[in-house]
């Protein structure tokens, strides 16, 4: 009895055991630092602001499903449950948008990028590029939005208190700002010594959303002023010749462009003899004004919600409907989606000066009156239908600021060096590479001497000449530094005044050793005489190399309130393409 | 050897036979189904579908089921990419019986309704107030459709620095909300809830159209125009959306103005009807069929029914239960628990659908 007892035991016990649930029961997995071996692969390009938040955000969805946990609910991965890893780069959203349409019309262009996501700043691009295509790359319903941004006019405070008071109210907008630029005296009869001249900048409306929706909000402006009394601007009203001059009117405001508004943060700083206002996402006034620019403001730059309207940037995440994107990444991206829309997340992006997507997340800190924001939500325009915003994006070449350019390079002995001039020469031609035709551009060279090469005209005009002159450089004889910029800022003060951009790019590599007899007082005298014009001459000097001198081309660049841009021969070419860009 | 001893033996053999069947069987890999979700029911489905994974319901009486869902929205599947026979998931959770029906597979609606919600009007309160002369008519579409046309808060009776009326719901073209508010609003031109016909005629393409060019930007509504709202009174004042979303999404929106709500006469009901596909061709497809039937029966037991209202969504048959957080929330606002609905509209044939989609695209772009 006692040995079968002992069996039944034994027997009972093995049926307990065996009852278990024989499978394991999960917990953490042994952390991955690489891809999970079963991983979904997804792919996010984004725009250049979200790089503040995006890149540690993928970090922590990655590592979470490394430690194998569902990222977005915190619990252990479920049977069958796939892991996600993401990676991601930013990109300008007009650039990437453009690209994605180029892959699905040209399959086998392989210089294109075909991310799971695209994340502009605006579903502007989202639109566009479903126009564009032909067909719903996007599905605009499933988008959401994730980091929300009105644009907004960055303005000094004492230039906006200074309309306030002149005009007597508080309600500015675009009209009040062309009021100032058609001032006889410009800002002086608004009570603001110094430069009359006003100074706007916007980037590229191609490439920036702040930029194309900067331009379609002057439209509305320019329309409202017309007597368009309707909600939403169409077609009429962007091919109206009335209503495009009114945008052109705007678009004097401009001292330069640019191709991304990141930069233009980093300009703006520089205070007020710089720029008077730039157009930016909301996000880039908190970051500027949180003290992440370079240059710390020497004043406080607020937002300006124009009274006409303005948009928002909502930052959605659109999932690409191609045959790059399986099913299985499509549910993956939704899931990225939904981790960046938790609340911990959120916060985070609000701490970047961004307002939160979730509405569980408060709007907090840093959105305070001490960081020239207002919490009142901004008038919003309708947005244009596609085909609205593909005419008024194309607008842009004769709406925008013409430029008159001189192009001076230094082909002095010392040139020859470290192959100086021949990566100067490359990167010139790519400084013309994306030259609009109406502007005028003008070579110019020096070393003994300074040479007229290429008279001023118009680029369409002067392409082949500007080119082959410019690939006909050799290094040879002395530094005429200060005799290059007095003789060509002469021949630009004594051409008739036109409303146009006036700008000599200077590139040199030495000090001046000119024996013609024309010092740096020379040269910043003859700056001197326009910068009470409405369109003062702004020269930008590029040091380019060690033994340029720093301090003279930094003299010069204070005379028109510019900087110095540093270069070498290993990025000479893309510093002549982000100077190229203001034009 | 003593008979005690035997009868323990067999006991034993007995009892080790079936630990070890059932051992065996427990151990069979489970039937893994695949279930569509549309987005109106992802929230809800996430948990409902651990949970059910977690159970220990089995087809056969031996066979465990593992689901998995894809959230699917309707219109891909209805409108873009029928299923085929090669390639579909075997259930399909629809936002509405609508969608079932349009789409041209061969299902088997498993259980017509799973839940509920209503398309529920919602506006901040000063607009509604001026809108409804100040709570004394209700806010439907003839108030709405009124100050589409009007277009200009000033000549309404608002504030002129509200300028021009803001409304929203989702795209007609991509979801099953944006097509049935165009439904709902072909029901009130038409006056009736049977709309077939109703949506081509020229009362309905200029009223709804002067409400569809109201919508300052479809583009970034997405599918949820509750959420849209709450982004704020400058983006959006009214708006016709889910009952559900509007409810998971209150919090956002009251910290801007306070809300109305208010339900159409004319009702559109979203009821999550449950499919399986039907495949004669694969000889698994009736145990397919057999386990979304499970899960049907599974969603429909009170204890899981009871659950909706954390979802802001509706019993089949009954009001949602209390406490809920959500309805308690809601019912400040105007949100009822057992609303009155005597008049539910009559979607019209896929065909007048697509007819009224395409139109939707001329008007709106």
């Amino acid at each position: 009895m006692r040995h079968t007892i002992r069996i039944f035991i034994l027997v009972l016990a093995f049926g307990l055991l065996a009852g278990c649930d024989s499978t394991d029961s999960g917990g953490n997995a042994t952390p991955q630092s690489n891809i999970p071996a079963n991983a979904i692969q997804i792919s996010i390009i984004y725009a250049p602001e979200s790089e503040q938040y995006l890149p540690l955000t993928m970090q922590e969805f990655n590592q979470a499903y490394a430690e194998g946990r569902n990222p977005v609910t915190g619990q252990p991965l479920a049977e069958g449950e796939r892991p996600i890893y993401i990676t991601g780069q930013s990109g300008s959203s007009g650039t990437i948008m453009q690209g994605i349409v180029n892959a699905i019309v040209a399959p086998n262009n392989q210089n294109v990028a075909r991310p799971t996501i695209f994340a502009p700043s605006v579903s502007h691009w989202l639109a566009l590029g479903n126009y564009q295509a032909g067909r719903e790359i996007f599905n605009l319903a499933e988008t959401r939005p994730t980091a929300l941004a009105p644009v907004v006019i960055a303005i000094w405070e004492s230039r906006l208190r200074a309309i306030q008071e002149t005009v007597g109210y508080e309600d500015i907008g675009w009209e009040e700002l062309l009021q100032v630029l058609n001032s006889p005296n410009g800002w002086e009869d608004y009570g603001i010594t110094g430069r009359r001249t006003v100074y706007y900048g916007h980037t590229d409306p191609f490439i920036s959303s702040t930029a194309l929706s900067t331009l379609i909000a002057e439209f509305y402006a320019s329309a409202r002023v017309a007597g368009f009394t309707g909600a939403r601007l169409g077609m009429e009203q962007v091919r109206d010749p009335e209503i495009q001059q009114g945008v052109r009117n705007i678009e004097q405001l401009i001292r330069h462009y640019s191709q991304r508004t990141t930069e233009f943060r980093q300009y703006i700083a520089q205070g007020p003899d710089y720029l008077d206002f730039v157009a930016l996402e909301e996000n880039d006034l908190i970051y500027i004004n949180t003290g992440q620019t370079d240059i710390q403001p020497p004043e406080r730059l607020v937002a300006l919600y124009p009274k006409e309207g303005t948009f928002f940037h909502e930052h959605p995440f659109g999932v690409v409907q191609a045959d790059w994107v399986t099913p299985e990444q499509a549910e993956a991206a939704r899931t990225f989606t939904d981790f960046v829309l938790t609340v911990p997340v959120q916060e985070r992006i609000m701490a970047q000066g961004f307002r939160p997507a979730n509405a569980d997340v408060t709007l907090g800190f840093p959105f305070v009156e001490e960081n020239g924001v207002s919490l009142q939500n901004p008038l919003v325009l309708d947005v244009p239908a596609p085909d609205v915003i593909n005419a008024i994006q194309e607008s842009w070449a004769f709406v925008k600021k013409q430029a008159d350019i001189w192009l001076i390079i230094d082909v002095s002995g010392s040139m020859a060096t470290d192959n100086k001039l021949e990566q100067a020469k490359t990167a010139a031609l790519a400084f013309l590479d994306g030259m609009e035709p109406t502007n005028r551009v003008g070579l110019a060279i020096f070393s003994d001497q300074v040479w007229e090469r290429v008279p001023m005209n118009t680029y369409e005009t002067n392409e082949q000449a500007l080119r082959s002159n410019i690939q006909g450089l050799r290094p040879d004889g002395g530094t005429e530094l200060y005799g290059a910029i007095t003789q060509i800022v002469s021949v630009m003060n004594e051409a008739e005044s036109e409303n146009r951009i006036r700008a000599v790019v200077v590139l040199s590599d030495g000090e001046d050793t000119g024996n013609q007899g024309v010092t740096l007082n020379d040269a910043l005298a003859a700056i001197a005489v326009s910068r009470e014009d409405l369109n003062p001459i702004i020269v930008i000097p590029v040091a380019y190399g060690s033994d340029a001198d720093i301090q003279a081309l930094n003299s010069i660049a204070r005379a028109s309130a510019t900087r110095v841009q540093p270069g070498d021969p290993e990025n000479i070419q893309s510093l002549l393409q982000i100077i190229s860009s203001y034009f | 050897m003593r008979r005690g001893t035997i009868v323990i033996a067999l006991f034993i053999l007995i009892v080790a036979g079936v630990i070890g069947a059932v051992f065996f069987l427990r151990n069979q890999p489970p039937l893994e189904i695949t279930l569509a979700v549309d987005p109106l029911a992802a929230d809800w489905m996430e948990e409902a579908v651990q949970n059910f994974n977690a159970s220990d319901i089995t087809i056969n009486n031996t066979q465990r089921i593992h689901l998995t869902y894809t959230v699917i929205p309707d219109f891909d599947v209805w409108q873009d990419t029928p299923w085929t026979a090669q390639n579909h998931p075997d259930g399909w959770l629809a936002s509405s019986s609508t969608a079932t029906t349009y789409a041209n597979m061969p299902l088997q609606i498993i259980a017509p309704s799973t839940a509920r919600t209503l398309l529920v009007w919602g506006a901040y309160t000063s607009r509604a107030n001026v809108l409804t002369d100040d709570g004394t008519i209700p806010l439907d579409w003839a108030q709405v459709i009124n100050a589409a046309e009007t277009e200009n808060w000033g000549l309404l009776g608002g504030e002129e620095n509200w300028r021009f009326v803001k409304l929203a719901f989702s795209l007609p073209d991509s979801t099953t909300i944006g097509l049935a508010a165009l439904f709902s609003g072909a029901a009130a031109v038409a006056e009736n809830v049977n709309i077939s016909g109703a949506t081509r005629g020229a009362d309905f393409e200029d009223q709804i159209g002067a409400v569809v060019n109201r919508v300052p930007n479809f583009n970034t509504i997405g599918a949820d125009a509750a959420a849209f709202m709450a982004r704020g009174i400058s983006q959006a004042e009214i708006a016709l959306a889910p009952e559900s979303q509007w409810l998971n999404n209150l919090q956002g929106i009251v910290r801007n103005e306070p809300i109305i709500f208010s339900y159409p006469e004319y009702a559109f009901v979203f009821d999550f009807p449950l499919a399986a596909y039907e495949d004669t061709t694969d000889p698994q497809n009736a145990d397919a069929i057999a386990a979304v039937q499970a899960f049907g029966a599974w969603l429909l037991r009170p204890e899981q029914q009871a659950t909706l209202g954390n979802y802001g969504l509706r019993p089949v048959n009954n009001a949602p239960s209390e406490p809920n957080d959500l309805f308690a929330a809601g019912e400040q606002y105007g949100i009822q628990r057992n609303p009155i609905i005597s008049a539910i509209i009559q979607p019209p044939n896929v065909n007048e659908a697509r007819a009224l989609i395409q139109w939707f695209g001329t008007v709106s772009r």
